[in-house]
């Protein structure tokens, strides 16, 4: 058994514990700093391989389809849209064969949960919200959904999320587990939205998928491309001088999607 | 992927964490790409990752002491945190994960060593059936003491939360534990379940619902946990605190 170390996990580019725009962080933020860990088997290892083995064993094409998977017979109603991309490592390299699961409002932004009450707006019968699939042998995942709307959430006056998804996946080992949002291009709740903005600016583009129209199918819907990359192993050296800013953005392959345009990330390190 | 590395960035450390100098590694050669950062998990998870198969770790294959893990989320004003995501990761009673690297996964007896609550919408208390871990190894060559991996989630959360669980019984294995050890020692006892007094008012009774209190979903029919001659297995509680003197300990894993 040979344990391979991980990459520290970069705090600076994720949000921090507390963000008081989003008021919710005020009374569920830890105080304490995080205690170092020298990572063990516990961490080294985690859940993503068993439980992807078994979601491939039950696993339907259908689960990646929230346009259908309500089981209604009927479409969702919406703006329907293709979501794929990579799983990938901070390296590059991809992620096979690993469980992504995840959940959204519909196309008038109401969640089909029961505690979702507060929105009036009306709920598309024939759409459930949620879906999984395993990343293919490229670590390409890939969902037919509905473009979910934007909805009011009362954390401010008048306070309205930017259209999005949310992700959960495991990967390989303890360490990389990772929930987070995909959004939309182009939005303009983004400069208004504190979850949003929570997360340090040079890296808020990685959370926004490109538009990609090789991804569009004709007389059917939009495409978008969005890579989520996780935590990688411990990288070995072998050529100190050629250093790689791995803390930014730089090199993100949906840097090179059509439509995609953010300023240079190394001016905001 | 075929993008060329370009030298001209800067090496950047994250102020937060001491990072070595990283260099692009041998094979194979990727272009460098950004972590996605972190969001919250929000209110509605449990449209995706609140399925109650996902409390129960054991099956009747399963070896080992069965125990149940029973505890609430509490926030700076220890009020009950009632949308909080809880996901435990274990190794198996003989001390093997279910991993490539370890025990393995397709395991006959459909054990993964992974579990997934949400805590209730009304008492904040999350559950798990599972068994109780054995030690693993440490690299120092020690052992560790059983414990379980705990992250927690939850709306107002902007990343998780990583801890660790270990059982209050086991006192001779937590001295020696050289993850427990390197922890101050006034704060170990908040990583130490505690077993319940099955005489006591079971935790069952308040636990063992559909976590999130979703109405009309409680199984129906007596309630078994309310027979004098009721005895579950082994209950631990692990409450775990946001902020405070005696906030849960939490590990950068």
């Amino acid at each position: 058994m040979t344990l391979a170390d991980y990459e520290p996990r970069r705090f600076a580019d994720h949000p921090p514990f507390r963000f008081d725009g989003y008021r919710s962080t005020v009374k569920r933020a830890p105080e304490f700093a995080p205690l170092p860990l020298e990572r063990t088997v516990s961490e080294l290892t985690g859940p993503g391989p068993a439980v992807s083995a078994q979601a491939a064993a039950e696993i339907a094409e259908l689960d990646a389809d929230l346009t259908r998977n309500a089981g209604t017979g009927r479409g969702a109603i919406g703006q329907r849209s293709i979501v794929t991309g990579r799983v990938l490592d901070e390296h590059g390299v991809p992620v096979p064969h690993t469980l992504v699961e995840i959940w959204q409002a519909d196309a008038a932004g109401r969640y089909a949960h029961w505690r979702e009450t507060a929105f009036g707006a009306p709920q598309d019968p024939n759409f459930i919200g949620t879906g999984r699939c395993l990343t293919d042998d490229d670590g390409i995942y890939r969902f037919v959904t509905i473009k979910p709307a934007p909805y009011p959430w009362g954390n401010h006056p008048n306070a309205w999320r930017p259209a999005h998804i949310h992700f959960s996946v495991l990967g390989p080992v303890l360490a990389t587990r990772l929930v987070t949002q995909m959004y939309f291009p182009d939005d303009p709740l983004f400069d208004l939205d504190p979850i949003f903005q929570s997360v340090p600016e040079h890296a808020r583009h990685r959370l926004v998928a490109a538009y990609d129209h090789s991804v569009t199918r004709e007389n059917w819907g939009l495409g978008y491309r969005w890579d989520i990359v996780l935590r990688g192993p411990a990288a070995t050296p072998v050529d100190e001088h050629d250093p790689v800013d791995l803390a930014s953005g730089a090199g993100h392959p949906t840097d090179l999607a059509p439509g995609a345009s953010h300023p240079a990330e190394a001016s905001h390190d | 992927m075929t993008e060329p590395v370009s030298d001209t960035f800067p090496l950047v450390v994250a102020p937060a964490v001491v990072a070595p100098a990283v260099v692009a590694p041998a094979v194979p050669t990727p272009s460098a790409v950004g972590v996605t950062p972190s969001q919250t998990v929000g209110p509605y998870f449990t449209m995706r990752l609140g399925d109650d198969r996902d409390r129960v770790l054991v099956g009747p294959l399963s070896a080992g002491t069965a125990i149940r893990l029973v505890g609430r989320v509490l926030d700076g004003d220890r009020k009950p945190i009632e949308d909080a995501l809880v996901e435990i990761w274990q190794a198996d009673a003989a001390g093997h994960y279910a991993h490539p690297l370890d025990g393995g996964v397709d395991r006959i007896d459909g054990w993964t060593g992974y579990g997934r609550s949400p805590s209730g919408f009304v008492t904040g208390a999350f559950s798990f059936r599972t068994v109780r871990p054995g030690p693993v190894p440490h690299p120092s060559g020690l052992l560790q003491a059983p414990h379980l991996n705990l992250i927690v989630q939850a709306r107002g959360m902007l990343n998780a939360s990583f801890t660790r669980v270990y059982f209050a019984d086991l006192a001779t294995f937590n001295a020696l534990d050289p993850v427990l050890a390197a922890v101050p020692a006034e704060r170990r006892s908040t990583l130490i379940a505690t077993l319940v007094d099955p005489a006591s008012d079971h935790p069952d009774r308040q636990a063992d619902h559909r976590p999130d209190g979703e109405p009309g979903r409680r199984p129906s029919g007596p309630d078994v946990t309310r027979s004098p001659d009721f005895r579950g297995p082994p209950t631990y509680r692990f409450d775990i605190r946001f902020q405070g003197a005696d906030e849960t300990v939490f590990f950068d894993v």
